[in-house]
């Protein structure tokens, strides 16, 4: 630390060291005194990284020692970002977010000389105390949310009509609700019980539909990009795992695909509903034709279970996750990898596209939510979500984000990763949390089988919603055909 | 192991004593024809009942306590009686006995007669909440069903990164752990609270679905039925002040069974910390570690099967315990020989051998044994003259006195310091232990031994040591072995015989120690400190004052405990100084026990715990009452090594042959014959100078001192080396290797040991020039190297080459060269 200071610039030279060091506890960097590379950050790399980084060692052909051939950056690219720390990859190695971890076979450097070059990065680059901010190269991204990207609608908002509420199964405990989706268009979540998908009125809080799932357990629930279906998958652990699809107006089970080993643990529809992609233990990521129900896509790239699919809103990409902290993106027509984005340490728990396609936020068990960039395959941000794992992420409509995890913590945030609130929760470890259509509310489940609904102005707690229902006799009554048996047979394929 | 021969065939000592047991044995048959006859065929009732458990405690509606009746037949073996007992219970409003299953009716206190064969045993029994029906228990009662089912193995889930993706704590060291990854890990996948019947860790027990460790519970099972009401009642955590198990038992504890198919059904008993008794046989692990002898069966029931012994491990909770089988044929016509004991040893082993029917091989020579006396006591062949005054000595005391005579001698000290300083490692490491530290090192060792000092005081002097590694030898000690996880882990498997290495990551699967207790006995170097001294080469060992291990899955501050003992009072001393009390004291059950079993390790070629550093519960004596004996005895001589080896030495059993009789020969372990051993490298090496009159150079010794005093394990030499000597860079008891190989053969046959040597020495050329004639030097080649003359047979074929054209000299040096590559030179028998 006392390189830093260069007591003959900035102090007269006779104070002792002792007293420079207390001056500058004592005062901090002032704020005039902007962090530089000259004064502040060249010190720290002579200490820490010149052995190799050095203009005759050249090591990954970078060369840390002047202010040019930093900014001129290693062999594979740049490795500052003027204004943004969390896409300059001396940021990401200084801090082990991204290998190589920097320095080499070190403990991270101490926090203070961190933030050195967090600010200086941050702070636009400056060469030295008079010098010129490097121009913010470009943004890279817009974390602004168009509304004319979000797409339209066409005819009303498909909600349920008239469908049966009776329930397949009551159970004593529900046990941990893995599976929650909002319509993107209709005030409409969707829930998964016990062999069963419930939809529920995001306002009136009333049971619009019970849509049964024989196939064992549902995990993962999605609607398409319309609103008019909804897609989950499911199945028995071990033994044989599908996505089932329902018209959500009708209820009517439109099609059933894929005959897989195991649960299906994560499944998403594409935006013009030509396909499926669906993953789980096997670690495979299939992609189904919704026309032919034939296997368009199996793409071994995983190493672990694949735990979280989604097609991106305008249908471009494919974004899959495993549990061991590996995204890729893929192209969904030619099944090729197009990024990988690598940087979370465990399991990744969730993916949510922004409605505009822009960006795409991560959840994981290292508990950062992370957010990217699809058309570089970039991290813009980073954040610690939540402390011993994040369970999901979710955006709304308008660009903020809903997120869950092991500390218990249902949080909203802005764009940006800033924390605008926690919600009340009393639960038990909430799983999933997903904003409704007009961003007025927040639904979350939790390990203890409920489901709750929240106000997004203020973290209030509305309501909830009844994820174990029990069957009512006059529902019976007035049921329809199937009434009584609770099965629905599976249509075949591109039915 | 084939040495090589050169045209000249060596009688071997077995086959010589063959020739001379003939008689002997006819003799002894004689005895035993006689006395066979009133010994055979006793009543099959006679003997003593015992009951198991001996006391039952009844303390929940579904309590059960199973019962099992042993009766020990006054010819040792014993008979699993319980289906043929009857049982009565005292007042039979408060319990029942169903099958010789106790289930509970009532609270109260009452008693169960047992009776067999005329012979009444009472079991006190107490009930209590017979009517309340006790909520299903993650810890108590689901943990078990993972170790039962063997989920949790090291084979399966509990490898330390689990298997197809899900991990268990190795045999349930971790419950909250297991806790959390059986249902918040993978959230929605393992357990189904909804419908429990449906989760995956059922499904997958069951073998429905696909599993890789297939089937491990059917339906209907008590396993499968816990895991189900467990997981109906919502997977509740446990409450906090739930009881821990805090001990097991078995029963019975031993077991002498006839050939073949014998029953002996075995119980297991746990102990809670809230006082609780429960009968876990139906969640206890049944291991046998000899599926020929004792097959075991799942439920705790074995079944004899061939001659021998086997030890069955019951495993529950953390805890390991274990019982001892021996299997006897049926109707087995044996005799005891009547072999005198000359002492408490011979006792001791005779004891083992008659409960497994066999019978101690003949007494050795008077020359094998002066030979092996030798090797084993100083390291050296006896010369012609230590012979001749060994021969001169009058019977039967000659023996004895030969033993005194040699524990005298500097020699036996030195190979004494030899081992002690294998076991502490000296030796010199770069930038950590300088040559000069080594050398006092040794040199302190070597004072100690020399002047007699007691050893519990020697290992206090080591353990408690402090000050510079230079001036202060014994803080050499904390030098050689600066980590401190390490330091406790050497002390364990040096001092007590433990190896407790597998509890720094785990609870050892197969012996007593959890993770708790390795952290706690850790605790104990914790506040060692080193500091540099004025001497670059020197290291200041003092106690800091602070200082604490932290037990990495709970990270707990660890409180130092004996290990396998209390939590000691501190009172502000040095920890280590409070360690090497209880470790020298008799409170430590394990201190005595292990130096007597090293020191019988070394006479007898085997502990009677092998390797004499393994004393885990799944590793028993080989005859228990044998070793505490001995460790008694060391005890009572203040820890004086010279006295346990004169009674060892002095014994029968040291002295017997190595030629096997009918019943022993493969038996390896009870000492019923005396073992052959080949000499440790560095007494080999000794030997063959000494025999051969040369010397080697040692580095820092001068020339002519003798492989045993090496000071520095670091020192090369590729006789030694060749040979198995330890490297010292370990405690492990096998460091020192005495398996032969292909290129010790090679190098005694071709290498330029002996062959130089030889030619160095020039012994035959000596002896010529004094005027002896050659079947003179023949005879001293063989005393020389064999300890005894040349057979007639042998002296006959030697004779051949021995023609008036032949070069004596050469002939001789073949002749010397043959003996040196003979097993009966290399060997100790």
């Amino acid at each position: 630390m006392f390189s830093i200071l260069q007591p003959g610039r900035l102090y007269p030279p006779a104070l002792p060291w002792a007293a420079v060091f207390f001056c500058l506890c004592a005062f901090g960097v002032r704020a005039d005194d902007k962090i530089n590379y000259v004064d502040h950050v060249a010190p720290l790399i002579e200490a820490n990284c010149s052995k190799c980084h050095n203009p005759d060692k050249k090591k990954a052909d970078l060369d840390l020692t002047s202010y040019q051939a930093t900014l001129k950056g290693s062999g594979s690219g740049l490795v500052v970002a003027s204004g943004n720390p969390d896409a300059s990859k001396l940021w990401k190695a200084l801090t082990h977010a991204e290998e190589p971890y920097m320095p080499p076979n070190r403990p991270k450097l101490p926090d203070k000389e961190l933030e050195v070059f967090k600010e200086w990065i941050a702070g636009g680059l400056l060469e030295s105390a008079g010098g010129k901010a490097v121009a913010v190269a470009k943004p890279g991204f817009d974390l602004a949310l168009n509304p004319d990207d979000l797409g339209k609608l066409d005819g009303p908002a498909p909600m349920p009509q008239q469908l049966p509420t009776q329930s397949v199964l009551h159970a004593e405990h529900v046990g941990p609700v893995v599976g929650l989706a909002a319509s993107p268009w209709a005030p409409l979540v969707a829930i998964a019980g016990l062999k069963q998908v419930l939809l529920y009125h995001t306002e009136s809080r009333e049971l619009l539909g019970i849509l049964p799932f024989n196939e064992g357990e549902p995990c993962d629930l999605k609607f398409s990009q319309n609103g008019k279906l909804l897609v989950a998958g499911g199945g028995w652990g071990a033994k044989s795992g599908c996505v089932v699809i329902w018209d959500v107006v009708s209820g009517k089970r439109v099609m059933t695909l894929g005959h897989e080993y195991d649960s299906v643990l994560a499944s998403d529809i594409r935006a013009d509903q030509s396909m499926v992609a669906l993953g789980g233990p096997d670690r495979l990521v299939k992609m189904y034709s919704t026309k032919t129900g034939e296997l368009l896509h199996k793409i071994k790239k995983h190493t672990d279970w694949v735990t979280a699919i989604a097609f991106s809103p305008n249908g471009q990409f494919l974004a899959s996750a495993d549990r061991n902290g590996g995204i890729s993106l893929w192209d969904p027509d030619s099944g090729q990898e197009l990024f990988t984005l690598a940087g979370h340490k465990a399991s990744i728990t969730s993916l949510s596209w922004r409605a505009d396609s822009k960006l795409l936020a991560s959840s994981s068990e290292d508990g950062a939510i992370k957010i990217w960039e699809p058309q570089e395959g970039k991290q813009i941000k980073s954040w610690n979500g939540h402390a011993q794992g994040v369970l999901s992420v979710g955006y709304s409509r308008n660009g903020q984000l809903v997120s869950c995890g092991r500390d218990n913590a249902v949080t909203v945030w802005d764009g940006n990763g800033t924390r605008k609130r926690n919600l009340e929760f009393f639960g038990n470890l909430p799983l999933r949390a997903v904003f409704s259509e007009d961003n007025s509310r927040i639904i979350a489940t939790d390990f203890g089988g409920r489901c709750a609904e929240w106000a997004a102005s203020d973290g209030k707690r509305v309501g909830e919603l009844d994820v174990n229902p029990v069957p009512s006799p006059v529902h019976v009554s007035t049921e329809p055909t199937k009434a009584g048996s609770g099965v629905v047979p599976a249509p075949v394929p591109g039915g | 192991m084939r040495f090589g021969w050169r045209n000249i065939r060596i009688d071997t000592a077995e086959a010589r004593c063959n020739r001379r047991r003939l008689p002997w044995l006819l003799a002894l048959l004689e005895v035993a024809f006689l006395l066979c006859v009133s010994a055979c065929g006793p009543s099959k009732t006679d003997g003593k009942l015992e009951a198991f458990p001996p006391v039952v405690q009844l303390s929940s509606a579904k309590a059960r306590q199973r019962l099992v009746i042993e009766l020990i037949q006054s010819d040792g073996i014993t008979r699993d009686v319980t289906s043929q007992a009857s049982y009565r219970v005292a007042n039979p409003a408060l319990a029942k006995v169903e099958k010789a299953v106790v289930s509970p009716c009532r609270d109260g206190q009452t008693e169960i007669s047992v009776v067999y064969g005329g012979q009444t045993v009472k079991i006190p029994v107490s009930v209590t909440n017979s009517a309340v029906e006790r909520a299903v228990s993650f810890k108590l009662d689901v943990m078990p069903v993972f170790t039962r089912a063997g989920c949790n193995a090291g084979a399966c889930h509990g490898t330390s990164r689990g298997k197809d993706g899900f991990h268990l704590s190795l045999y349930g060291f971790d419950p909250d752990g297991d806790y959390y990854r059986l249902t918040r890990e993978q959230i929605g996948r393992r357990i189904n609270i909804g419908i429990p019947r449906e989760s995956l860790i059922v499904q997958k027990g069951l073998g429905a679905v696909q599993h890789t460790g297939g089937v491990r519970f059917g339906t209907n099972s008590d396993l499968c039925q816990t895991l189900i009401s467990w997981l109906a009642a919502g997977a509740p955590q446990d409450p906090t002040n739930t009881p821990t198990p805090t001990g097991i038992e078995i029963f019975p504890k031993t077991a002498v069974l006839e050939e073949s198919n014998s029953l002996q059904q075995f119980i297991v008993q746990a102990r809670y910390s809230d006082g609780a008794v429960r009968d876990v046989t139906p969640l206890a692990v049944f291991l046998g570690n000899n599926d020929t002898v004792a097959r075991v069966a799942e439920g705790g029931a074995i079944t004899a099967g061939q001659r021998g012994e086997a030890f069955i491990q019951a495993r529950f909770a953390e805890f390991n315990v274990g019982a001892q089988v021996i299997i006897i044929p049926k109707n087995l016509a044996y005799q005891w020989s009547n072999a005198p004991a000359y002492n408490y040893i011979d006792e001791a082993v005779y004891g083992k051998l008659k409960k497994l029917r066999l019978l101690p091989s003949d007494i050795c020579d008077d020359a094998t044994f002066a030979r092996r006396a030798f090797i084993d006591i100083t390291g050296m062949l006896p010369t012609e003259e230590d012979l001749a005054k060994y021969n001169a000595e009058p019977q039967p005391a000659r023996r004895e006195r030969l033993i005194d005579e040699l524990l005298n001698r500097r020699e036996f000290a030195e190979l004494w310091v030899m081992k002690l300083g294998e076991l502490l490692e000296i030796r010199t490491r770069d930038n950590q232990v300088y040559p000069k530290a080594a050398l006092v090192y040794y040199e302190w060792l070597r004072d100690q031994m020399a002047a007699d000092v007691p050893l519990d005081q020697v290992v206090s002097n080591l353990l408690t040591a402090s000050g510079s590694n230079l001036r202060e030898p014994a803080a050499n000690y904390y030098q050689i072995e600066p980590d401190t996880l390490k330091l406790a882990e050497n002390t364990a498997q040096v001092f007590m015989g433990m190896r407790i290495q597998c509890a720094q990551c785990h609870n050892h699967p197969f012996d007593r120690w959890t993770m708790n207790d390795y952290y706690s006995f850790a605790a104990f170097f914790a506040q060692v400190g080193r500091k540099p001294g004025d001497d670059p080469r020197e290291t200041i060992i003092y106690d800091r004052g602070d200082g604490e291990v932290k037990h990495p899955v709970t990270h707990a501050v660890m409180h130092p405990k004996f290990l396998g003992g209390e939590v000691p009072d501190l009172k502000g001393e040095s920890r280590r100084v409070v360690l090497a009390r209880w470790l020298t004291s008799p409170q430590n059950p394990y201190f005595a026990r292990n130096l007597a079993n090293l020191v019988w390790a070394h006479f007898m070629g085997r502990g009677i715990i092998e390797p004499v550093d393994d004393g885990r519960l799944s590793n028993p004596a080989a005859n228990p009452e044998l070793l505490d004996a001995l460790a008694a005895k060391l005890t009572g001589y203040k820890y004086n090594l010279k006295k346990l080896v004169r009674d060892i030495c002095n014994s029968r059993t040291y002295q017997l042959s190595t030629v096997p009789n009918q019943t022993n020969a493969s038996d390896e372990r009870n000492f019923s014959k005396a073992s052959i051993r080949r000499m440790r490298a560095e007494v080999l090496l000794d030997c063959i100078n000494e025999v051969t009159e040369t010397q080697d150079k040692f580095q820092g010794l001068p020339r002519g001192a003798r492989a045993v005093e090496i000071p520095d394990g670091n020192t090369a030499n590729y006789f030694l080396t060749t040979f198995g000597r330890a490297s010292r860079t370990t405690v492990c008891s096998c460091e020192v290797k005495v398996d032969p190989n292909l290129s010790q053969a090679l190098h005694l046959l071709n290498g330029n040991t002996t062959q130089r040597k030889i030619e160095q020495g020039g012994v035959v050329k000596k002896l010529l020039e004094h005027g002896k004639k050659p079947d003179e030097v023949i005879r001293e080649l063989y005393v020389r190297c064999l300890g005894r003359p040349p057979t007639p047979d042998e002296v006959a074929r030697l004779d051949d080459f021995l023609k008036p054209d032949a070069k004596p000299e050469q002939v001789l040096n073949d002749v010397f060269w043959s003996l040196l590559n003979s097993k009966e030179f290399v060997f100790n028998h």
